[in-house]
């Protein structure tokens, strides 16, 4: 993609942004009624939930990238990985951080010792283990291996994240638009709100993603004497230790 | 404190997240695309 259609391309995810905020912000302020229970503390649901979800999602992209990376030894792929696991970890620390905001006056406790809680701030450790073993060695293919280990082991955490409500006794509610069984038991003015808030953090993660991509790759550009290659060297990419 | 108060910090706090990414991959004055 050149630098013209990039910009196209960030412009118009950009919009959409916007224009998905500005229906998230009018369906889930405005239109969806309290919940029956939780009164206008369910409101936050249009925040937390698509928060984990665009977190699953970059955490997706981290691992494609970081396949691909261990497959072709090219750090444009390790470039996309780690643009996807810096969003990844903002979104899950976000999540955490509204879960506990909408827990303190639902459930009456900023934090609880259930299997979802854990498993989240476990793959929030996770993510933040893999942008920091990034920066250990000089080389950055040394680093972009060790990484795309990480963001590929650490993927596993995602579904155990996910199912953790249904494999286990927990007080976190169990899944409602991804719910195994198929209809999403939810009032459709709330889903309304629920989706509109996917959609916006969707594109406002493409945007961001797409703006950090342009960043790495111009800092990758050969600014002295000894440029990186961005293909392993052969005696790289057949070390035998980490 | 309210269900609204909970409700605007949480939705404030999102916004402020997003704003910090969209500043943190702000191009760098001198840099850009070739």
């Amino acid at each position: 993609m050149n630098a013209p259609t990039r910009r196209r391309t960030e412009q118009s995810v950009g919009v959409l942004a916007v224009l998905s905020i500005a229906a998230t912000l009018i369906l889930g302020l405005v239109v969806a009624p309290p919940d029956a229970v939780q009164g206008q503390a369910q409101r936050l649901m249009y925040v937390h939930v698509p928060a984990a979800l665009t977190a699953y999602l970059a955490f997706a992209i981290v691992l494609v990238g970081s396949v691909a990376y261990l497959l072709r030894r090219n750090l444009r792929w390790d470039r996309r990985a780690q643009a996807a696991a810096e969003l990844g970890a903002g979104m899950t620390a976000l999540t955490i951080v509204l879960g506990s905001l909408w827990g303190r006056p639902v459930w009456g406790v900023w934090w609880a010792w259930d299997p979802r809680l854990v498993s989240t701030a476990v793959l929030l450790l996770i993510y933040l283990g893999y942008l920091g073993i990034r920066g250990l060695a000089d080389d950055p293919h040394t680093n972009a291996r060790r990484a795309a280990i990480v963001g590929v082991l650490g993927f596993v955490d995602v579904p155990i994240v996910h199912f953790s409500v249904v494999w286990w006794r927990t007080l976190h509610q169990p899944p409602t638009v991804l719910e195994p069984g198929g209809s999403p038991p939810i009032e459709s003015t709330m889903l309304a709100a629920l989706v509109a808030g996917w959609v916006s953090f969707t594109f406002l993660g493409a945007w961001v993603y797409l703006r950090r991509i342009r960043l790495l790759e111009t800092t990758a550009r050969p600014q002295n004497d000894s440029p990186v290659l961005e293909e392993a060297p052969i005696h790289v990419s057949s070390r035998r230790y980490l | 404190m309210t269900s609204w108060t909970w409700v605007f910090a949480g939705y404030a706090l999102t916004a402020i997240v997003w704003v910090a990414y969209a500043i943190s991959t702000r191009r760098s004055r001198g840099g850009g695309d070739r």
